[in-house]
């Protein structure tokens, strides 16, 4: 086979639609006659609703209709249990799922109570504000120590508590290790919740035809095939009755793969009552409560170290903020828990989670999913360990990377798919070296300004100028390197299928049932295919989130869509190519052996005269008169599916070199490297892209988004005027290197990548940031993530005041 | 969805137009300029005027000029069209430098200097949607009776976040505002008052029509300095804008610094002339004018960032301009 396509850095078909405007996303499908939705949502985070008076709005001039609990009936379900628990043993689980709308309680601000629908959705917006809600206040409870708490408000009355889970997994002894260790070190760490701020709000459009008895669903959805089966199954159709589309999004991120959200299950119901298109389009504001987020945890670790800088074991004792209801099941902490281990050898370890209700937005996954946080809390224990042990911080990883020859690597604990955590293959040092020499890391320290004491402001140090806008003065900042690992576990099953179709046209259809968000499938995908068929990249047309297209599949998630349907993919291209060989043999008389397959044609090798089209072929295959032989399938088409045993272990190395404003404690980023592991790569273009914007997003996550809720569960910034997202500039350009480690799971040797440029981004800011004030606040420790300005300043505050020490 | 109440557009051609209609919807009307702060407050139904009059094609409102060794800048100038304007580099630099870092690209080709220094104040408790307000309690500024800054507090403290009015006050520019009666100059460290619900000596159906800034003599040195989390778009958690003025020896003989950001209007720091008058800008100097600013701050929690840090940072962009000036 010839790999023309497979690994080369070609541009994304999908480009140019996306970039002239053409691209059709939910809000742009404008059906005649559509009613428009727009929903009643709580306004309080813990409260108990006694009624809900719609005549008002009922009487607004194009009110269609006004929709609560109640009139739901039997419809009203709660909604499924996405990821029932790994079979941990002693484990405690409790789902409480969300509901379409409010009933008798409601748990978070923006929880919705009612939908209303009118001829636009102005005329339902100002009918919202006519709809009277009796809630009768509940003391609430928006913290996740004060959710556990004695006497703290329980959110879902009859569990007696907000604990919703608890479990530990353990490998070894670590009480034993412990006992032996040189160095035991612990610290509290806090990871904050922030949101997935995707380009694109989510939306829904549903649109039911009396006539055909059919259900079309546009859905901003991340997972349009289980969307599809379970409307089919709440609304009592046949799955051939209902096709969702989820068409160009703009960015997943995760919160996309929820179900169902309330919307999603209310706007078909009402479009079949209604026999008219119902369309929502979520709002920004929305957004910051209707759709799921992420990533709230308090950590008790300890690690118990050699003196030369061994792990003796970990333990970690963490609490999981899951919201107001856990659909999610326990992926995000057992994600935390599985990939805190990292590349290294952990030989004992002991992690206990609890997992709280709170009254703030549903918690489900956001790219990177849990891994952050475990990534986090390893990473920080290293680099305090390296600390106080006078070891380098690039060593100290070195010398607990899993070896080459370690693979696979059995941690005996269950990851999230249930099956035990098993690293494939991988290969760390590599990685680590390729990092060190791109950053320009110097084991000893890295290159440092003047130490501290006199008035940073003094001009003329080593420090570089300001670059900032805010003066041409010099200015001192002192600059500190972080390097940081970590390891992904990515494509995991169950399965996705893939349908490889070559037409009359000579040009190949590849329809699968993954859903796209801007991955880029529509260019890897083809030239996995294109390869096989011996077709240009641009020939392959690809058809992605159409539930009529493709019958079968999960979604696009756990940075998979490569992984599990592009082997997929393959695995259909691969027999259409049997069967064009076939084919062409039979027609030309030569054996398959001394055939071609080249742009589009199969020619037969010495005898240039003697070639059919792959067009022809396809036209061949499917004859309109006469007799077949008995058994023959028609067309040049295949349809196969792939699932992997188990995830395939990714893995990388970030770097970056940050100098910090002492004064101001304003932070920026000079340079930034990630050495990358996603096995082989179908398209480094497009690697490099998902890593940009994974750095990008975890930059966010480590320096600028915060959620700023108060104890009553009101957030106080829901705008992107006051949650900050990173903008061009601060976000800097960054260097990317490729380590190939194939993966033994799957044909072509891939493992996701979607995630990895998110994952380890809070671990190295803070790595990079205390190397940098190592002089000027020694001893500040970063244990907190979002760190901000104003946060670094008063870490940096206590520690030259000496405060810095405490908890060594 | 954030939307828009129904409101009348009125596009005058002339100031007087724009005047007479100011006049006769009085109560129910507000000029508009770029609208990069009114359309977004709108939207937060913080103001729901049945009439708007735009102002940003009147030529009385237009052009950058030096006319009798004064700096004439239109008030419907853009901070785009200032922050490149050749007699505005020239003789205002600190001008150029704070309308340049206003907000992003875009906001600054709409938004105006008029609508910059008439910008409404902010806080955390009121740039708030209808639905947050309501969710919270309204509060003094708006529909309501307490202040949760200041829990007891009678008056309004949301912070004044304008960029070009500290350059202003420390350049001594006035303002020139239209009304019915008719025109009147007021310099713009008398414009504005204390109280964060409307700032401004201007009445809602007054039109600023330009900005008039005394040519400085040769020799003023001048500074601008932003603190802010980004580097672009955010409004400033602090602002200072500094312009002395120093003999052929090097001593200050003159000293005007403004601030803003902190509270609901931007104040000229004072007694800091003292300390430097007289004297060579040296660290010790400099660091004695610092202090004198650090007391005389005390930020609020009127913005979600933390009030230490702001008030830490006075005497840091205070160095910071002085430092720039004896460059
Ligand atoms: C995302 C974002 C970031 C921003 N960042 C900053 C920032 O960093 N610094 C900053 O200073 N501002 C910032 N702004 C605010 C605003 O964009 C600017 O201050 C701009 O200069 C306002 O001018 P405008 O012409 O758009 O005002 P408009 O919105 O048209 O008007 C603002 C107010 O002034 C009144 N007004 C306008 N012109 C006149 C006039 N000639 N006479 C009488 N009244 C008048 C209006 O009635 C209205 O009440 C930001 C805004 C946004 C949305
Ligand atoms: S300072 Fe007080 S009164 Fe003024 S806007 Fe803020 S909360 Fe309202």
């Amino acid at each position: 086979m010839s790999s023309r396509y497979f690994g080369a850095r070609i541009r994304r078909n999908e480009d140019e639609a996306l970039l002239t405007g053409r691209a059709t996303f939910v809000d742009d499908v404008q059906l005649p006659g559509t009613l428009h939705a727009a929903f009643v949502r709580s306004d309080l985070a813990h409260g108990l609703l006694r009624g809900v008076d719609a005549a008002a709005a009922l009487e607004r001039p194009g009110v269609m209709g006004v929709f609560t609990a109640a009139d739901l009936g039997e419809y009203w379900q709660p909604g499924p249990l996405l990821v029932p628990p790994a079979p941990i043993e002693g484990l405690t689980f409790h789902a409480r799922t969300q509901v379409p709308l409010a009933r008798e309680k409601v748990r978070h601000v923006g929880e919705p109570i009612a939908v209303v629908v009118a001829e636009s959705r102005y005329v339902a917006e100002d009918a919202v504000e006519d709809v009277i809600v009796d809630l009768e206040p509940l003391e609430a409870v928006a913290d996740v120590r004060a959710a556990l708490a004695e006497g703290a408000p329980v959110i879902h009355e009859d569990l007696g508590s907000n604990l919703a889970a608890h479990a530990v997994q353990t490998k070894g002894d670590y009480d034993a290790a412990r006992a032996t260790a040189d160095l035991v070190l612990g610290r509290d760490f806090t990871y904050d919740r922030g949101v997935s701020a995707a380009m694109e709000n989510r939306g829904v459009l549903a649109q039911w035809d009396e006539r055909s008895a059919q259900l079309t669903v546009w859905d901003t959805t991340q997972a349009p095939i289980p969307i599809r089966n379970g409307l089919a199954s709440m609304l009592g159709l046949s799955e051939s009755q209902v096709r969702v589309v989820a068409p160009f999004i703009g960015g997943g991120f995760g919160p996309k793969i929820m179900m169902f959200y309330p919307d999603e299950v209310l706007l078909p119901w009402i479009s079949m009552r209604l026999d008219r298109p119902v369309k929502w389009i979520e709002d920004r504001f929305e957004n910051f409560f209707s759709t799921t987020q992420e990533r709230g945890q308090l950590h008790e670790a300890e690690i118990a170290l050699s003196s030369d800088g061994r792990i003796l074991g970990v333990k970690d004792v963490f609490v999981h903020d899951t919201g107001a209801y856990d659909p999610y099941g326990l992926t995000l902490p057992i994600n935390t828990q599985c990939t805190l281990l990292g590349p290294y050898d952990v030989p004992n370890y002991y992690s206990e989670f609890r997992v709280a209700f709170t009254n703030r937005p549903i918690v489900t996954p956001i790219r990177g999913a849990g891994r952050q946080q475990g990534v986090f809390i390893m990473e920080r224990l290293l680099d305090l360990g390296a600390r106080e042990l006078g070891l380098d911080r690039a060593e100290i990883r070195r010398r607990n990377f899993l070896s080459p020859d370690a693979f696979p690597h059995d941690h005996e604990i269950l990851f999230q798919d249930f099956a035990p955590l098993v690293y494939d293959s991988g290969d760390y040092e590599p990685a680590l070296d390729k990092a060190i020499e791109l950053i320009g890391y110097e084991p000893e320290g890295p290159v440092q300004s003047e130490p501290g004491g006199a008035s940073p402001a003094e001009d003329g140090g080593e420090g570089t100028d300001g670059e900032d806008g805010e003066g041409s003065s010099r200015r001192k900042r002192l600059r500190g390197t972080g390097i940081v690992s970590y390891i992904e576990g990515t494509g995991i099953g169950p399965y996705e299928g893939a349908r490889v179709r070559v037409e009359a046209s000579g040009k190949v259809c590849l329809v699968t049932g993954v859903g796209t968000q801007g991955q880029g499938h529509f260019t890897s995908f083809a030239q996995i295919v294109a390869d096989q068929l011996g077709v240009g990249v641009t020939d392959v047309r690809v058809v992605t989130g159409d539930t009529r297209e493709f019958h079968w599949g999960t979604g696009t998630f756990a940075s998979r869509g490569a992984v599990v349907a592009g082997n997929a993919c393959h695995a259909a291209a691969v027999a259409v190519r049997e069967k064009i060989l076939r084919k062409a043999s039979e027609i030309l008389e030569v054996a398959e052996e001394d055939l071609m397959l080249t742009e589009g044609v199969v020619r037969v090798q010495g005898v240039p005269d003697l070639s059919i089209g792959l067009g022809e072929l396809a036209l061949r295959s499917n004859p309109l008169r006469g007799a077949v032989e008995p058994g023959t399938e028609p067309g040049l088409e295949a349809t196969s599916y792939f699932g992997p045993r188990r995830g395939a272990t990714a893995s990388g190395v970030h770097a970056m070199v940050v100098s910090v404003d002492p004064e101001t404690a304003m932070v920026e980023i000079e340079r930034y490297v990630v050495v990358h592991d996603c096995g082989t790569v179908i398209n480094p273009l497009i690697v490099e892209g998902q890593i940009h914007g994974g750095v990008a997003h975890g930059i966010g996550n480590a320096f600028y988004e915060e959620l700023d809720c108060d104890s009553e569960g009101q957030l106080h910034n829901a705008s992107f005027m006051d949650y900050l997202l990173p903008t061009a500039t601060d976000v800097p350009p960054i260097r990317t290197a490729h380590i190939e480690t194939p993966s033994p799971l799957n044909p072509l040797g891939i493992k996701g990548v979607g995630e990895a440029g998110a994952i380890p981004v809070a671990a190295l800011f803070a790595q990079a940031v205390e190397d940098a004030l190592k002089e000027w606040a020694p001893g500040l420790e970063v244990r907190d993530i979002p760190l901000s300005p104003n946060r670094l300043f008063a870490l940096i505050e206590e520690a030259r005041a000496g405060g810095g020490e405490e908890g060594a | 969805m954030l939307r828009l109440h129904p409101y009348i557009y009125h596009r005058p051609a002339d100031l007087d137009a724009a005047l007479e209609l100011l006049d006769r919807h009085a109560g129910d009307v507000l000029p508009i300029a770029g609208g990069t702060d009114l359309v977004p407050n709108m939207k937060h139904k913080l103001f729901t005027p049945g009439h708007l009059v735009a102002l940003s094609r009147l030529d009385e409102l237009k052009g950058i000029e030096v006319v009798d060794q004064r700096l004439r800048v239109g008030a419907a100038e853009s901070l785009h069209a200032i922050s490149g304007h050749p007699a505005i580099l020239e003789h205002v630099p600190a001008l150029a430098t704070a309308c340049s870092e206003v907000s992003s690209p875009q906001l600054r080709r709409m938004g105006t200097i008029g609508g910059n220094i008439c910008l409404d104040t902010r806080c955390t408790y009121y740039n708030q949607t209808l639905f947050w307000r309501k969710a919270l309690g309204y509060c003094l500024k708006k529909d309501g009776e307490i202040c949760h800054v200041v829990p007891g507090g009678t008056r309004c403290v949301a912070a004044h976040s304008a960029d070009t009015p500290p350059v202003l006050m420390s350049l001594d520019a006035s303002v020139e505002i239209a009304g019915t009666a008719g025109v009147r100059t007021l310099p713009v460290s008398n414009l504005f008052t204390s109280d964060g619900i409307w700032n401004r000596r201007m009445e809602s159906n007054e039109v600023l029509v330009a900005v008039h800034i005394p040519l400085p003599e040769p020799g003023l040195r001048m500074s601008f300095q932003k603190l802010r989390p980004r580097a672009s778009i955010d409004f400033p958690l602090l602002n200072l804008a500094v312009a002395a003025r120093m003999d052929d020896e090097g001593l200050v003989t003159e000293l005007r610094m403004a601030m803003s950001a902190l509270g609901s209007y931007p104040r000229r720091v004072g007694k800091v002339e003292e300390a430097a008058v007289g004297n060579p800008l040296t660290p010790s100097v400099i660091d004695a004018v610092a202090e004198q600013a650090f007391r005389q701050c005390h930020p609020l929690e009127n913005i979600i960032v933390d009030t230490d840090w702001r008030r830490a940072m006075v005497p840091v962009l205070v160095r910071r301009a002085l430092k720039e000036i004896a460059a």
